[in-house]
């Protein structure tokens, strides 16, 4: 018994000898895995980390909702809406053929040319950006794997081409590409901030990882409010539209500047340009021309060099000027007028155009005064408004000028200006003689806090304030009883000065022969400035004369202001208040007949005035006014 | 069989850390699953719940039967396991080119994880009522290498390589622990070398493949490496402390493949870093050391190979998936015993746990 008893008791010794090896082994196969984690979690994590991030992490830039551009009243003239964009995770599609048929037909778009986005090399693809949310719709039904859609967000311009060139546009990727989109880009695109996602195995589901959740969402871009009223844009585009409709002009231009303060009140501009389908338009008519184009201006420049002369004291106001019967020689060249005559007085040289009186007034200061004048009011260089692509225009450096160049100036030959430099120098003369800096700019706002106010600019004085009520009084006399009779608003007193002038063909160096731009400069009203106003009609067909065609624009947009702005009348602010109706029958008196065309203008301004601003006045006021416009409208004898 | 022995000698340290490995499953593979809000496999965690109470009923079977009744059996149950598994060579449909399930009254079980049971049963009550007490030679051996080749071979034929392969381990495990004679094991040894070229030449493309990828890691990221190479990735980004319970981003956004079932080891060591992984570790080596001594412990022959035959399953078992996960052994499905998400499994291995408790309760009964 014993015997088997032992034997069993040494196998039972061997069992657990084996079993303890069985023990030691395991021990050192685990011994393995741990050296083996250790290798893998401890020494090569950060190896084996970026693998892990480069397949489910996917850094995505986060555009914040770009700010609106707003008027100064804070009417949107541009805003972003949300608009879904299509992206593709090519890793997922494979062969695609079929996915891209089916985008194809979901988003319009050929599907060879989506099937050549899904065949990048890159995980992530763009299908269509910002899409309408029909075609959003149709890919969500779609339901294919490796495509998703991402909330990004469109630019709107709810008011169309209202004033399209000054606003610009916006690029696909959310930057400005023109106008105030680019110039105050930094501002309206805000803090651009870049995301990380997560995505699955199959390229779905991206989403936001919690910590980027947590974090407030992407900013809002801050609104750029800027000096344009829509109301008075829209007064200006309408006068413009209708003008070169009637004209059959190429273009047009209107500015609106407040004197005092250079703040643009509105620039119109013909052909319109809308931003929201700015592909569609050509790259020239989404310029600005205002500030980008130069033109040779004529008449309306001979205020520089005679306001100069008032200024240095080199004539009187009461000095006489011999017309010589329209023909005079200047440095080897002859210069005409249109209507000859014998004695003018200052006065009557500027409100008849005479050239010949401008030539000899302008005659009294050396070039170099004249040349310096000219800088000062700002010719020549930007005048650094807040908007790109501004040119400084052309003006010959003194020592360039011939013997004839100062009596060429004086009449606004050999000279490019933009219709800018041009609306400021008058703004010089309405305000008091102070050159002020042009702007659009108002404010930058984010919420409710103002980030940037527009700075106070430095104004520069070229004209004493002596000199510039002179001129003012002179151009109330060029539309009471000059070239500008068309210009004149009942009820108030208006200055201003027509041009028009022969276009310089750039290829032959000479003038282009029946190509002129017809303009009228003034502003309103003459006693106390409220707006500059500038009118110009590029290459009218028919009557080419400023005082025919750009003063009616003139007189249009300035009256309709004038009531938007509640400007009182200036016949209220005399001591003794004349009857508006004796002062439209001493006007009708003058006036020689009605053209058809005028008159048709008339009734558009009567109805814009008496539909948007009577109800401001009362009714019988905006009744009785656009009578007046009525009965205000003539033309007279233009001269150059 | 009174309630103070149950209390007294029942192993409630095996059981908690059982039921710990359990629950800890059950998290990871809702963590693993619930990446997706509306995926498909959403809901499994409460299927595993499911399962871990037919598990626990399996456990309780197991642990209050007297195993020496159960024993008695071996050869019945032995009888049942291989009938099943001829059974889903015969009757069930292929499921990804395999036959390894059975549809039982609308649940699919797997007759491979109860047949490994089967066959530790009747090895053990084999090596138990022989009582010869030398080693043993090549004839000894047979009867019992006949008992382990028919499972195995059908195995093989359904294909599932990494199981057959666990029944084939089984027995050497409990051969050797029995003992055989030296010149046995060395010819055994020699016919092991032998038939590798042969089991080369039976194994399928994918499972070469796989092979071939254990030595060249690097040689085919995006096709047959493709598994490991994730679950290096998962692992390895784990870091320390890892990314935090339901954090997990490889294997909540699918790139872990296979992540609630075989590779669910990545999911616990990408969440909770190497500070989970070597604790989960260590959880396994409490449950095999105390398998160990329970199998030292047991009152008789028939106890102590049942412990250490299960013993040797839940260890290789163990070894062979994490050694998969952690790339240092082919990828063959093979689950974690008790994490992974999968029904036979964890009811069979209940299972085996409670006839293992069964052991170590009646060690002082006579």
């Amino acid at each position: 018994m014993s015997q088997p008893g032992q034997e069993r008791e040494h196998q039972d010794r061997q069992v657990r000898r084996r079993m303890l090896a069985f023990v030691v082994v395991f021990g050192a196969a685990l011994l393995a895995v741990l050296l083996r984690l250790v290798d893998l979690q401890l020494l090569r994590h950060d190896v084996l980390s970026g693998k892990a991030e480069r397949q489910h992490l996917q850094a995505l830039r986060l555009k914040p909702n770009r700010g609106r551009i707003l008027d100064r009243q804070g009417r949107a003239l541009a805003l972003s809406i949300p608009a879904a964009s299509v992206y593709a995770h090519t890793a997922v599609l494979g062969d695609g053929s079929e996915v891209a048929a089916l985008l194809g037909k979901a988003l319009d778009l050929a599907p060879a040319a989506v099937s050549e986005k899904l065949r990048v090399e890159r995980s992530f693809v763009w299908i269509k950006r910002q899409v309408t949310p029909e075609e959003a719709a149709r890919v969500r039904a779609l339901n294919l794997p490796g495509i998703g859609m991402l909330e990004e967000s469109r630019r709107f311009y709810p008011k169309r081409s209202l004033a399209g060139q000054v606003l610009g546009f916006v690029g696909i990727d959310g930057r400005g590409l023109e106008g105030i989109e680019l110039r105050f880009d930094e501002y309206l695109r805000g803090r651009e901030r870049t995301i990380t996602v997560s995505r699955d195995a199959t390229g779905r589901k991206l989403r936001l990882r919690d910590e980027d959740a947590a974090d407030e969402g992407p900013g809002r871009g801050s609104d750029v409010v800027v000096t344009l009223d829509e109301a008075i844009q829209t007064f200006a585009e309408e006068a413009l539209h209708e003008q070169v409709e009637r004209t059959k002009a190429r273009g047009g231009t209107v500015i609106v500047l407040d004197p005092g303060s250079g703040a643009l009140l509105a620039m119109a501009q013909e052909p319109p340009f809308n931003p929201n389908t700015y592909k569609e338009a050509q790259a020239s008519d989404w310029r600005n021309r205002a500030i980008t184009d130069s033109y040779e201006p004529g008449s309306t420049f001979k205020v520089i060099g005679a306001s100069t002369a008032l200024h240095l004291g080199r004539v009187r106001l009461t000095e006489l000027f011999f017309g010589e019967q329209g023909s005079y020689a200047v440095g080897g060249i002859v210069i005409h007028d249109q209507t000859p005559s014998s004695w003018l007085t200052f006065p009557q040289v500027i409100q008849k155009s005479s050239n010949i009186g401008t030539v000899k007034i302008t005659q009294r200061l050396t070039p170099r005064q004249l040349y310096e004048a000219m800088r000062r009011f700002g010719f020549g260089a930007p005048t650094g408004v807040d908007l790109p692509g501004e040119v400084g225009g052309l003006l010959h450096p003194l020592a360039g000028w011939s013997s004839s160049s100062i009596g060429a100036l004086a009449i606004g030959q050999e000279i490019g200006v933009t219709p800018l430099q041009l609306a400021v120098a008058y703004a010089a003369i309405a305000n008091g003689g102070e050159v002020v800096q042009p702007h659009v700019l108002y404010e930058v706002r984010n919420g409710n806090d103002v980030v940037v106010a527009t700075p106070r600019r430095a104004a520069r004085r070229v004209l004493s304030p002596e000199a510039s009520a002179q001129m003012r009084q002179v151009l109330e006399g060029a539309v009471t009883e000059g070239t500008g009779t068309a210009a004149a608003v009942p009820g108030y007193r208006i200055a201003g000065k027509t041009g028009t002038a022969q276009k310089a063909d750039p290829a032959l160096g000479t003038y282009a022969p029946g190509k002129y731009v017809a303009s009228f400069v003034g502003f309103a009203p003459a006693e106390s400035p409220r707006i500059v106003v500038l009118a110009l009609l590029d290459e009218p067909r028919g009557t080419h004369y400023g005082g025919k065609i750009a003063a009616p624009v003139f007189r249009r947009l300035v009256e309709a202001t004038l009531y938007y702005l509640r400007v009182p009348s200036s016949l209220s602010r005399r001591a003794t208040v004349p009857e508006p109706v004796a002062r439209r029958e001493r006007r009708d008196g003058r006036g020689s007949g009605l053209a058809g065309p005028a008159r048709r203008s008339t009734s558009a301004a009567r109805q814009l005035v008496s539909s948007t601003l009577g109800s401001l006045f009362g009714e019988a006021f905006g009744e009785a006014a656009a009578k007046a416009a009525d009965g205000a409208s003539s033309t007279a004898p233009a001269g150059r | 069989m009174g309630s103070w022995r149950l209390r007294e000698n029942f192993d409630w340290l095996t059981f908690l850390v059982m039921l710990l490995l359990a629950g800890w499953g059950v998290l990871t593979i809702y963590s693993a699953t619930s990446g997706k809000p509306d995926g498909p496999l959403h809901q499994l965690y409460t299927k595993q719940l499911t399962w871990l109470a037919y598990g626990f009923v399996a456990f309780l079977v197991a642990l209050l039967v007297d195993y020496h009744y159960v024993g008695k059996y071996a050869y019945v149950i032995y009888g049942i396991a291989v009938l099943s598994l001829l059974a889903v060579l015969t009757i069930s449909p292929p499921v990804q080119g395999a036959q390894r399930w059975l549809g039982v009254g609308g649940v699919r079980v797997q007759p491979s994880e109860f047949a490994k049971i089967a066959l530790i049963l009747a090895l053990a009550h084999y090596f138990a009522e022989s009582q010869k007490l030398t080693p043993r030679g090549l004839l000894d051996l047979l009867k019992p290498a006949l008992l382990t080749i028919v499972p195995f071979l059908l195995i093989v034929k359904q294909p599932d390589l990494g199981t057959a392969l666990i029944i084939l381990v089984i027995f050497v495990g409990l051969a050797l622990c029995v003992g055989i004679q030296r010149r046995t094991f060395l010819l055994l040894c020699a016919l092991v070398l032998a038939a590798l070229p042969l089991l080369w030449l039976v194994m399928q493309d994918y499972q070469r493949s796989r092979v071939l990828t254990l030595l060249n890691p690097g040689s085919d990221p995006r096709g047959a490496g493709y598994h490991s190479m994730q679950s290096l990735i998962a692992i390895g980004s784990g870091g320390v402390w890892g990314k935090g319970m339901f954090q997990g981003t490889q294997s909540r956004l699918d790139f872990l493949p296979e992540k609630h079932t075989d590779f669910i080891f990545g999911v616990v060591s990408e969440e909770l870093g190497f500070f989970g992984s070597t604790l989960l570790i260590l959880l396994y080596l409490a449950l095999i050391a105390r398998g160990v001594t329970t199998a030292l412990k047991a009152r008789d022959r028939l106890g102590a190979l049942l412990a250490l035959g299960i013993v040797v399953l839940f260890s290789v078992t163990t070894a062979a998936n994490i050694g998969m996960t952690i790339g240092v052994a082919p990828v063959v499905g093979i689950p974690l015993p008790f994490m992974s998400y999968g029904g036979s499994s964890l009811v069979s291995m209940m299972f085996a746990f409670g006839l293992l408790l069964n052991v170590r309760l009646r060690r002082y009964s006579f």
